[in-house]
């Protein structure tokens, strides 16, 4: 079985794995995949990477800023989501249950007019500090969604994390906010 | 195709070795068709039997009019097939009924699989939008426009991220077979 048409690239394959490829397009693909093994064999490693992605997340392992809308998509779906709401410069206590899923701290601040914002993050049991640098950012809400590590964060002794997030707009940079999260281990 | 000419030559004899060849062959690009159009594994598993053994039935009693053109007769058929399912309608149990002993067991290609544990190292390392955009993107496979939406940026911006995260993704996780080789 010979494919006469020319190969997909990778950013092709991936567009119309993701349903952004309009009818006339997923037809062509659609049948070029059917004869096409090369093609076939990146777009099953594309697809490949994409099942892991989401089992390093479903096992707790993966750390980002996500939106509002994915949270809800998670609760949708009946994941446990367990969320803490940190006005702007405030703290929380906090912890993780044995069958929590999902942890979420949804950060207020004021976001209007921003370009960028970066958090920086310190652990009271460490000296080391994360810098995330350039987050997604909810400015109409006024709200930034961070998602720690829960398979990780679980099984941690009673801690302080202190997120600064740094605000940049017109060039230059200013502090925007401070938050504490006071976690303890899950009491029972 | 030389399978579906040796099959529809067979006639009602059977070439069990071609249509095994042939089912191996194509069964696993119907499955990806399917998971692609259903979303759903079981549906694609169900599609990738119907339509095999419809190929397989109609390839026998020469009702294939150009057998060397058989993936565009099984392209017509999962077209036909992902409609028929979506409406739940299903002729999955008298195609099962007639033929499908003989193929249900037969194996197919596995799709790659990757270290989860692996995978999660390497998204550390990636930058931040970029990891949020790919768990965006992956998790609910949602496309560009609206990760775009739910993130305060543009589909081409998350476009061009995502390409870059999963280059960089894909080559942390290489590396660490590599490795691990």
């Amino acid at each position: 079985m010979t494919a006469r048409a020319p190969h997909f690239d990778e950013q092709t394959l991936l567009a119309y794995w993701l349903g952004e490829t309009d009818a006339a397009q997923t037809d062509t693909i659609d049948l070029h995949l059917l004869g096409c093994h090369p093609c076939g064999r990146a777009l099953d490693e594309l697809v490949a990477l994409g099942h892991a992605v989401r089992e390093a997340f479903d096992a707790g392992l993966v750390h980002a800023f996500v939106s509002a809308a994915f949270v809800q998509r998670l609760v949708d779906r009946g994941r446990r989501v367990r969320e803490y709401r940190i006005a702007h410069n405030g703290s929380v206590n906090c912890s993780a249950a044995p069958d929590d899923q999902v942890l979420v701290a949804r950060l207020h601040a004021p976001l209007a007019s921003l370009e960028r914002v970066d958090a920086v993050l310190c652990l009271s049991i460490s000296d080391a500090e994360y810098r995330a640098d350039d987050i997604p950012f909810d400015a109409a809400n006024g709200e930034i969604l961070m998602m720690p590590k829960i398979a990780i964060v679980r099984d941690m002794p009673a801690h302080v994390v202190t997120v600064r997030l740094l605000a940049h707009a017109a060039g230059q940079e200013r502090p925007l906010g401070e938050y504490r999260l006071n976690h303890s281990p899950w009491a029972g | 195709m030389t399978l579906a000419l040796r099959i529809a030559a067979a006639g009602a004899v059977r070439d069990i070795e071609a249509e095994t060849a042939l089912y191996r062959l194509l069964a696993p690009r119907v499955r990806r068709y399917g998971l692609r159009h259903l979303r759903d594994a079981a549906a694609a598993d169900d599609l990738m039997q119907q339509v095999m053994l419809l190929a397989l039935d109609q390839l026998r009693t020469g009702r294939v009019r150009e057998p060397e053109r058989v993936v565009s007769f099984i392209f017509g058929s999962c077209r036909t097939l992902v409609l028929a399912m979506h409406r739940r309608e299903s002729r999955r149990e008298a195609l099962l009924e007639l033929h499908g002993e003989s193929l249900a067991s037969a194996e197919i290609t596995i799709a790659p699989r990757h270290d989860h544990e692996r995978v999660a190292r390497c998204l550390d390392a990636l930058r931040e939008r970029e990891r949020s955009v790919l768990l965006l993107s992956f998790y609910d496979e949602k496309p560009a426009e609206v990760v775009a939406g739910e993130l305060g940026l543009t589909a081409g911006n998350v476009r061009v991220i995502r390409h870059r995260g999963i280059a960089q993704l894909r080559r942390c996780v290489a590396s660490g077979r590599e490795l691990a080789a």
